[in-house]
């Protein structure tokens, strides 16, 4: 049992498929020994008087209504942590303003709307790495992502490099901590994680030409949304 | 606006092979019904035929998806309030035993999704045209969950549901779900509904536009309000409620429909366990859906149980993806645990997506 008194943690959800949030409770015993350290509630934009250690945001605002409540958690958070490729760099959704009418579209990542304490990307997440990141931030450490390309993990795993076998992949500018998940069963990486940080977009394009046509390349890289995003 | 909307529109424009990707991330509770649906549209399209070993996996994994789903529901959402308790926390303090039984079932389904998909949420491998990799040791991989016999605790659980007094509503809706000649359709066949029509693949966006949410919503704001009317006065009998005509033209989709129209395919275990129980073979009470899934529960682990087995016997071959032939457009239904996933595509000659369309029937 902790000796500290548990924290307040909150759980928000902005236009996404609602599945960062089942990782959160995919497995039931590390979830039940997360609420051992944290009181855990869905976050209401109602209940304004209440404050809470760390409020986890998924999903990409897309309306003017989600900014707000982005904004109000932001006041109401001590930390926020983004939770998955929507809220970290648009995700599947990012693309999606055009749909909506002129004086709805948000067309910002929720980095560019709020300040973002920490990510934990990926689509889905990985639960290792959330659980990691909260206990880290309950014993007040700060939770660093790690800097290596997705390529580092997969060589680990012995898969064979998918761009010498003249396929697409974007693990060379994907940052790594996923455990090359997708390439492990057979899928190129497509880049949910987001850039790592000294990717050189260009020459993965160029390294990308022989294998599939130029704009197919940026189609691949905008998935999960926008992979330029500042991280 | 929906996610599915939002997604088929984002789909336009791009690569054949980016729908199934793209299309997993519309809903994580159906994730895998939207995958699969979308492989079959463009598969569809493309004119691929996959294999029967890729059939059987898909089933596999869909099977696995409503299994989860519905064990959610059943033991987190509908049991708490049987027994009177605030939440699904309150449920392992007080009653471990059935708590153990959710987490036993979802730790199997989940085993069965990361062997065959590559994970619980998103699968991984399924494509269009089959499966980038198999699971060689499928069987072995899932053996751990089966000692939890899996069997025998969706056979508690059917025990269980079939044993609570369900409130009876008068509502009388018409049901829709895939339905073919030999089996219990869940990923292939045609749509038919209990009024006699018959909705063949070309005319799968036909019905998704003929019977899309308003009439689902009806039924669904009709059984809310019951369900206040009765909190507010426990007294009230619900059964003196008197169906109002615009109530018969609403259709319902998900496990009641699934059961109603197609029980007739259930395997010998099954209705074995239903005359057993003495389940009545035709439910309209769309208050019953919480009997209705929890009948399924019971199907389909008995039928992912025989997947399992059938390919410890005869062995996982790797295939190849299939790749297209040509490009044109495709549409296609698969059954989720809450309603029928429709889409339908067209590609230009490169295979670029010009038209996408996702419709998912819903039911609460």
């Amino acid at each position: 049992m902790p000796i500290n008194p548990k924290k307040s943690l909150a759980t928000f959800s902005l236009t996404s498929c609602g599945g960062c949030l089942e990782v959160l409770n995919e497995n039931t015993n590390r979830y039940s020994g997360l609420q051992n350290f944290y009181e855990i509630e869905r976050f209401l934009p109602n209940k304004i008087e209440k404050k809470y250690d760390i409020v986890i945001i998924e999903g990409h605002p897309l309306t003017e209504k989600q900014i707000g409540s982005a904004k109000l958690i932001r006041r109401q958070a001590k930390i926020v942590v983004a939770l998955g490729s929507c809220a970290h760099i648009g995700g599947v959704y990012d693309e999606m303003v055009t749909l909506l009418p002129k004086e709805k579209r948000a067309r910002k990542l929720l980095s560019e709307i709020v300040r973002v304490d920490y990510i934990v990307p990926g689509c889905p997440p990985d639960q290792a790495e959330l659980t990691r990141c909260l206990m880290d931030l309950y014993w007040g450490k700060i939770f660093c992502l790690p800097d290596l390309a997705v390529c580092f993990e997969c060589r680990q795993n012995e898969n064979v490099c998918l761009i010498k076998k003249n396929k697409l992949c974007l693990g060379p500018i994907t940052r790594m901590g996923c455990n090359s998940i997708c390439v492990n069963n057979g899928e190129a990486c497509l880049g949910c994680r987001g850039l790592k940080p000294d990717a050189n977009i260009r020459k993965m394009t160029e390294i990308l030409k022989p294998i599939i046509p130029e704009f197919e390349a940026k189609k691949i890289m905008s998935i999960f949304g926008n992979l330029d995003a500042k991280q | 606006m929906q996610n599915n909307k939002l997604i088929a529109t984002n789909l336009i424009g791009r690569p054949y092979w980016q729908a199934p990707i793209m299309a997993a991330r519309i809903d994580c509770d159906n994730s895998v019904a939207h995958n699969i649906a979308a492989a079959k549209a463009i598969e569809s399209a493309c004119r691929i035929e996959v294999s029967s070993q890729t059939k059987k996996l898909r089933e596999l994994i869909l099977a696995a998806e409503i299994i989860k789903n519905h064990t959610f529901d059943l033991y987190f959402d509908v049991l708490p309030d049987f027994l009177g308790l605030d939440s699904a926390s309150e449920l392992s303090k007080n009653h471990p035993d059935l708590y153990k039984n959710a987490t036993k079932l979802q730790k199997f389904t989940d085993q069965i999704l990361i062997s065959v998909g590559g994970r619980a949420i998103h699968p991984i491998t399924s494509v269009v045209g089959g499966f980038k990799s198999y699971p060689t040791h499928l069987d072995g991989d899932v053996s751990l969950q089966r000692e939890a016999s899996p069997d025998m605790l969706a056979a508690e659980t059917l025990r269980l549901f079939s044993s609570f007094d369900l409130p009876v509503s008068k509502l009388q809706p018409d049901f829709a779900a895939l339905h073919m000649d030999k089996e219990y359709a869940c990923y292939d066949g045609e749509i038919w509904t209990s009024k006699g029509e018959l909705y063949t693949e070309d005319k799968f966006l036909e019905f998704a536009h003929e019977q899309s949410f308003p009439p689902c919503i009806r039924v669904r704001d009709k059984l809310r309000r019951e369900s206040m009317k009765r909190r507010m006065d426990p007294r009230a009998s619900l059964s003196s409620h008197t169906a109002e005509p615009e109530d018969d033209k609403a259709i319902v989709v998900g496990a009641l429909a699934r059961y109603n129209l197609n029980q007739s395919h259930f395997d010998e275990k099954t209705k074995k366990i239903l005359s057993e129980l003495k389940i009545e073979k035709k439910i309209e009470n769309p208050t019953a859906l919480i009997l209705a899934k929890a009948i399924e529960i019971y199907y389909f682990v008995i039928l992912s149980i025989e997947i399992l087995s059938h390919s410890a016997k005869a062995g996982i071959k790797d295939e190849h993806v299939i790749p297209p032939r040509k490009f044109s457009s495709g549409s296609s239904a698969v059954e989720s645990a809450s309603g029928i996933v429709v889409h339908s595509c067209e590609l230009d000659k490169d295979g670029i997506i010009l038209k996408y369309e996702i419709d998912a029937l819903n039911n609460p």
